[in-house]
């Protein structure tokens, strides 16, 4: 509970990262919306939208690490590696974007032409079907802290378990990105900074829980390990 | 235009590209993914439209992620493997997960089943046998098992399989599509620039007319900033005029009353009235359009190979997906047969195989268009690859086709600047090269008095040279031949005598000017070398070429400085000549380049003939190369360029069957699932779409650069800028403010 807690803390305070990435996709979906209620709508969809795919996406981590510590059990220790994957890779992000870490420089800003064409589409359409699939493929966008949140899904090694950690990652991410898309600016550029700085360090923090994790799987399966031996 | 380039039969009404089957009066497609992608596009064009292809794409799509999580749970639980541990309740979870994923594979089927069945259909009346047809087969057993298997308690359901092969072949077939889209862009953006309403001048009146309802002798008015819209003469006003974009050209060249535009070029500062001399079907531009695409249908070897391959692929497939059946039907049941036989199928799609060489080239053929070199078919873009023997003709091709002068020799030194004033002022009322040459003749030392008397009563003999009376003291002064002069009864003093008499030994061209009824100079004329030349076959040697010399007269000593790098030189050739002479050099492929006036037949020849200068008159060579500008750098380009699209295409090929043949053996033995080899199937297309596309990344050669700040690449929205910007040479800004600014 603690840990879904925190995952779904470095969602909220994460999605200032994610609006940076994904508010443009917001603005663009409330652009023709005549009032702010229709707005509000629109960006629900839009929300569920991605939240459903965070969850298969967590789906498939679950089962996948499921099935590799059922393959491997003696061989990996799935969930351990796993949970340390994600640590590091959590760290990672909330370094660079707190900036302790320098950042990557973003590549050209060429679209990827191909999602692009497509995502177009679906985003400024009418109806909320279409932007609950936006939503959709939105979800599926190459995403540093969705990728560290997925391995952190992959180490429950369980399909459920690994949906919640997504579902919750995705509904932390919600509220800022409701708001990005409705209010614009409701946030001055100052409190967006801090929200960013503090953002980070949870980020960060998410990893640290994740490797600490990792370790203890590590020394029970280390413990274990003679046991099995016996046992054959 | 050669029998090579004839009108192709068909093109996808989507993206442009050839198609094989010929079915009138309906759209055509050349395959599933462009059917698919031109219904989008309909879509998107009208924004009242609910954009319902998409959004069934969307929704399917959404409908098998779920499908996919339910067979996850389905899955993680085991329960068919051991349900007898978990007692009725796990029967009874088991039994509700299948349902749920009946329900929601059911409107995938409908939404994605439906199209494919629609092309499927399509295909089979018009007696293809596609491998569409094959797929939902497939997919028909995979959904069809799994009904009988949720109906009868059986150990199986596949319902993610249904759903996962027809989401990733329609998302696939689809992106491939787009992805062919992108290889005419080039040539779409060229022919866009031509505007569909111009302003026809009837009876001095202005009427709006379709470009296409043109005819010769009509007369239309072009503005200043507008491109010229049809080949025609000028009848009223001047005008500077940009057409690079059909010869390749970059200086402006300035053309008044009876000089020859063609389309395609920018009129930058006149109101021009044209009379049309040719239908706008066979205007240059439209001629160039035409050959471009005409050369993407005329199928090159690879191509023919690949064919081949596709040719037996399918009924091999198709053997070999039955045996699978047949095989492990008969040792392991039903199901893993059924899996097998259909990931034979997946795999084996040979689309990947398909497109290896036809993207590549297509791909190349426009961007080769934009750096102004044209390639009469994919073959000739594969030749010049090999090219070890590269044949020059020497005039206008090394060579600059304007002579400059070389010396001037006196019959009285001290008459020195009185002459060559005399020479200039009359030079400068005609337009001939040679007088070109003895207008831009700067002497050494400088005249004391730079400018001379002027002319008058000028009289121009054809093929002999002008003579005018400057009046006063100095009276009738002519410039010409030698025979002029005789004719004339000009004298000729002893000393130029025997300059002319060795002259006449070496050929040499030259002038006499003469006044007061006897020749007083004559003027040495010498063709000078293209400045790029020495450097471009220093740089085909570099790469390991031979090159040669094939010149029709003997004047050699311009070629000095090409000389210096050891190029062999044969001089005094005649056409029929230059022909033999490419055979008895010996290379394995042999190039010609000329410029196509007088050596057609060695640029026939050849096993590559490459024609400079041909932008303004395409169909006049036989070139399987024409450069459009006079510029020997773009051969270099186009020499890199194929080499470039050669190795992509070998590539694709090799990627396309190591894929094919590996996937089939793990298919058939039972290795691969279904969802996997769909996946792969499309990951594979899309590496040879994506690989192929890489060609337009290419550098563009220097000269034909877009100015700076313009990202070269063509996959900017704005693919007519693009266009624009690409084709316009370095320092064309300058220009047209230069121009601009004369107007201001």
């Amino acid at each position: 509970m603690m840990e879904l807690l925190l995952v779904f803390m470095a969602g909220f305070l994460g999605s200032s990262h994610c609006v940076g990435m994904c508010g443009g996709f917001a603005l663009s979906i409330g652009g023709a919306s005549p009032s702010l209620w229709r707005n509000t709508q629109r960006q629900l969809f839009y929300t569920a939208g991605r939240v459903f795919t965070y969850s298969v996406l967590g789906a498939f981590m679950g089962f996948g690490g499921w099935r590799l510590s059922r393959e491997f059990p003696a061989l990996v220790n799935a969930p351990a590696v796993l949970a340390l994957i994600a640590g590091v890779l959590l760290v990672y992000q909330g370094l660079a974007t707190a900036n302790v870490r320098p950042r990557r420089s973003r590549s050209d800003g060429r679209t990827p032409c191909l999602a692009g064409s497509f995502l177009a589409n679906f985003l400024t359409a009418p109806g909320f079907g279409n932007v609950f699939l936006a939503g959709v493929f939105t979800g599926l966008l190459p995403c540093g802290l969705l990728y560290a949140m997925l391995a952190l899904a992959g180490g429950t090694g369980d399909v459920f378990a690994g949906m919640a950690v997504m579902a919750v990652f995705g509904l932390g991410t919600a509220p800022l990105m409701l708001l990005a898309g409705c209010g614009g600016s409701l946030l001055t550029l100052r409190r967006r900074q801090h929200m960013l700085k503090i953002a980070a360090w949870c980020v960060v923090l998410t990893g640290v829980v994740s490797l600490a994790r990792g370790v203890s799987f590590l020394q029970l399966s280390a413990s274990a390990a003679p046991a099995c031996l016996f046992c054959n | 235009m050669t029998s090579r380039t004839a009108a192709p039969a068909a093109y996808c009404d989507h993206c442009g590209l050839p198609v094989a089957a010929v079915a009138a009066n309906e759209p055509r497609y050349c395959c599933f993914g462009c059917r698919f992608a031109a219904a989008v596009a309909q879509e998107s064009g009208d924004t009242g439209q609910l954009r319902w292809t998409l959004t069934r794409l969307g929704l399917a799509i959404f409908f098998s992620m779920n499908v996919m999580v339910f067979t996850l749970v389905l899955w993680s639980y085991d329960v068919y493997e051991t349900p007898l541990e978990h007692g009725e309740a796990a029967f009874a979870l088991r039994d509700l997960l299948r349902s749920v994923c009946l329900l929601l594979t059911a409107p995938v089927l409908l939404l994605l089943g439906a199209p494919l069945v629609e092309n499927a259909w399509h295909d089979l009346r018009h007696g293809i046998f596609g491998v569409d047809f094959l797929m939902l087969l497939g997919v028909a057993a995979a959904f069809g098992y799994s009904i009988f298997s949720l109906v009868t308690n059986g150990p199986h359901v596949y319902f993610e399989v249904a759903c996962m092969v027809l989401v990733v072949l329609t998302l696939g077939r689809w992106l491939e599509a787009t992805g062919k889209l992108k290889t005419t862009e080039a040539l779409r953006a060229l022919e866009k620039l031509l505007p569909q309403s111009v302003r026809l001048i009837k009876n001095n009146v202005e009427h709006s007319v379709a470009l296409e309802s043109l005819q010769p002798g009509d007369e239309v008015l072009v503005l200043p900033g507008e491109r010229i819209p049809i080949d025609g003469l000028i009848t009223q006003n001047r005008a500077s005029i940009d057409e690079q974009i059909v010869t390749g050209e970059s200086m402006l060249c300035h053309k008044g009353p009876l000089d020859t535009v063609y389309a395609g070029s920018l009129n930058l500062d006149g109101a021009l009235t044209i009379q049309v001399t040719a239908p706008p079907s066979e205007s240059t531009l439209q001629r160039l359009l035409d050959a471009v695409v005409a050369s993407a249908h005329a199928p090159g070897r690879w191509q023919r190979a690949a064919d081949r391959w596709t040719r037996w692929f399918l009924p091999a497939v198709v053997s070999i997906a039955v045996l699978t059946v047949a095989v492990h039907g008969a040792t392991g049941g039903v199901q893993p047969a059924l899996l097998a036989g259909l990931s034979v199928l997946l795999i084996a799609c040979p689309c990947a195989l398909g497109l290896a060489t036809p993207m590549a080239v297509w791909a190349a053929l426009g961007r080769a268009a934009l750096a102004g070199v044209l390639f009469r078919d994919g073959d000739a873009l594969a030749r010049l690859a090999q090219v070890d023997l590269f044949c020059f003709d020497k005039t206008g091709t090394l060579t600059t086709g304007q002579p400059v002068v070389e010396n001037v020799v006196l019959a009285d030194p001290a008459q020195r600047c009185d002459v060559l004033n005399l020479a200039g002022a009359l030079a400068a009322v005609c337009s001939h090269r040679l007088t070109t040459a003895i207008k831009q003749f700067a002497p050494e030392p400088p005249l004391a008095m730079p400018s001379g008397p002027l002319p008058h009563d000028v009289t121009l003999h054809p093929g002999l040279g002008v003579s005018a009376d400057f009046g006063g003291v100095i009276g009738v002064v002519g410039l010409g031949s030698r025979r002029f002069m005789e004719e004339r009864g000009w004298s000729i003093p002893e000393s130029l005598r025997e300059v002319l008499h060795g002259a006449s030994a070496d050929e040499r061209s030259l002038a006499c000017l003469a006044h007061g009824g006897s020749v007083r100079a004559v003027f040495f004329f010498r063709e000078q070398l293209r400045p790029e030349a020495a450097g471009a076959i220093k740089q085909l040697q570099t790469d390991g070429a031979r090159v040669a010399v094939l010149s029709g007269d003997h004047t050699a000593a311009v070629l000095a400085p090409i000389a210096a790098v050891s190029v062999q030189v044969h001089t005094s050739l005649l056409p029929t000549d230059k022909q033999k002479m490419l055979s008895k050099l010996g290379g394995n492929v042999v190039a010609m380049v000329g410029d196509g006036v007088n050596d057609a037949p060695a640029l026939a020849a050849a096993d590559v003939g490459i024609a400079l200068g041909c932008g303004a008159d395409l169909s006049r060579d036989a070139a399987d190369i024409c450069l459009l500008g006079n510029d020997l750098d773009r051969l270099i380009w186009g020499i890199q360029f194929s080499r470039a699209t050669v190795q992509t295409i070998k590539w694709n090929l090799i990627w396309a069957f190591s894929y094919n043949t590996i996937g089939v053996l793990l298919a058939a033995a039972g290795w691969l699932h279904p969802v996997f080899a769909a996946l792969a199937m499309a990951a594979s297309s899309l590496m040879v779409v994506s690989n192929s596309l890489q060609l337009q990344n290419f550098p563009l050669p220097p000269s034909a650069a877009p100015a700076k700040g313009v990202d070269d690449t063509s996959d900017s929205h704005d693919g007519v800028n693009d266009a624009l910007s690409a084709l316009a040479g370095n320092g064309r800004a300058e220009e047209f403010a230069a121009a601009g600014g004369g107007l201001s």
